[in-house]
């Protein structure tokens, strides 16, 4: 008998800032609607293991989607996207989920995401409320590590967009951000993805992560909860975003719940999912019972 | 015991499939310092190693800077945040890594090497 997981891969089209996109998404499960949002530079790849895991499927429909220019999704048709250099933003960030939930005629969706998805989480709870009814943020906080933010822009693309540096350097250099606690294979597995990222996508996605990811103490603490749970999930081993880093973000915002997740660093969805899980399904357990009252 | 055994390091990265793909075409020095005192040089031709011993004072393209305590820290079977990878130690703790294209170029063969020291550093 053939081995088949139960995930089902499309392709969409959506307009997102006047541009159309072949967007590729898979989904399994059934209920609630989760969407999945990556992280810089790999796809929706990095979320297998949740989308086989019944316990969450029974009651989400997990969606998963890859960003443009990631994974399988292809640049765009109609634009020279050679002629320039990728730089991802924060209003596409915001406008891409929307525009996938609209088109798929999601209701209230929770959405997740880990690390630029992690900080898009919160930049949903607090620009879009109305549209989600909770967001999990993996490994967010109000900014990245300013130890990394002040690397800038010119030296980060230096490293992760050099003509003389191989894209295996890449996936290589995501070790920083791996838990000494995750088995081998896995750790093997996020660099893989990471050495297949496209040209400068990377790089270009951390202009999000680094710089126009960027929460006030004011707009933190005007984040309503009650309209749109946020959940703060962060690993102990993440340098860009440490549980410190968390922490402020979490002493700001009423109602928000956080918690540190040990022996997991900045991808703890691929890392070690069995150990991701025993922090995730409480949360989903809580969604679900708000959502049934 | 010396925190750094190179020639330990020489014998098992000489057999080591990974670290020698990793380190393919690289020509040059890849320096390990222990504090001030104490510095180890790995040379390679043409991705060879064809020497590793006590260093001198010609260029590395390659080098990594740290004290004996921050060493053993990255060392240990499982590091504390952030000692468990070059980088992280070096943004993190201070610990000095060259910001050459070679680095990251052979950060692959640098990720190696801090695994094969690790193991001999458990085996003592």
């Amino acid at each position: 008998m053939a081995k088949i997981e139960p995930i089902q891969g499309r392709y969409i089209y959506l307009t997102v800032g006047g541009i159309e996109y072949r967007v590729y998404f898979e989904e399994a499960g059934n209920g609630i609607p989760l969407l999945l949002g990556h992280t810089a530079g790999s796809d929706g790849r990095q979320y297998r293991h949740l989308l086989n895991d019944q316990e969450v499927t029974r009651n989400f429909r997990c969606i998963v989607f890859d960003l443009p220019y990631h994974g399988k999704s292809l640049p765009p048709h109609g634009v020279q996207w050679w002629t320039h250099e990728y730089s991802i933003g924060k209003k596409f960030m915001i406008d891409f989920p929307n525009t996938l939930a609209e088109v798929l005629e999601l209701k209230r969706p929770v959405y997740m995401g880990s690390s630029m998805g992690g900080h898009l989480a919160i930049d949903l709870a607090l620009e879009c409320p109305e549209r989600y009814r909770a967001t999990i943020a993996v490994e967010g906080a109000l900014q990245s590590a300013i130890e990394y933010v002040d690397v800038g822009m010119a030296n980060i693309r230096r490293e992760f967009d050099n003509p003389n540096v191989n894209r295996a350097s890449t996936g290589a250099a995501m070790l920083l951000n791996i838990s000494p606690y995750s088995p081998e294979e896995n750790v093997r597995e996020i660099q893989w993805e990471y050495s297949c990222g496209g040209p400068g996508i990377f790089a270009g996605d951390l202009n999000y992560y680094y710089y126009e990811h960027k929460v006030s103490e004011q707009e933190a603490r005007s984040i309503d909860t009650s309209k749109c749970m946020l959940y703060l999930l962060t690993g102990e081993y993440d340098p860009n975003t440490s549980p410190s880093e968390t922490q402020a973000l979490a002493d700001l915002v009423p109602g928000c719940k956080f918690t540190e997740m040990k022996q997991l660093g900045h991808f703890p969805v691929t890392e070690d999912y069995t150990k991701f899980r025993n922090y995730l399904l409480p949360i989903l357990s809580e969604i679900k019972a708000k959502s049934e009252s | 015991m010396a925190v750094i055994n190179i020639q330990a390091f020489k014998e098992r990265a000489g057999k080591d499939p990974e670290f020698l793909r990793a380190m393919r075409y690289y020509d040059g020095v890849l320096r390990i310092s222990v504090g001030d005192t104490e510095t180890y040089d790995l040379k390679f031709h043409d991705g060879k190693m064809t020497g590793a011993g006590p260093g001198d004072a010609g260029p590395a393209t390659i080098f990594v800077k740290a004290t004996e305590e921050q060493w053993s820290a990255m060392l240990a079977e499982y590091p504390k945040p952030f000692y468990h990878s070059l980088q992280s130690s070096a943004v993190r703790h201070d610990v000095v890594l060259s910001g050459t294209d070679a680095t990251f170029a052979y950060l692959p063969a640098l990720n190696r090497m801090m695994q094969i020291l690790r193991m001999n550093r458990k085996a003592g």
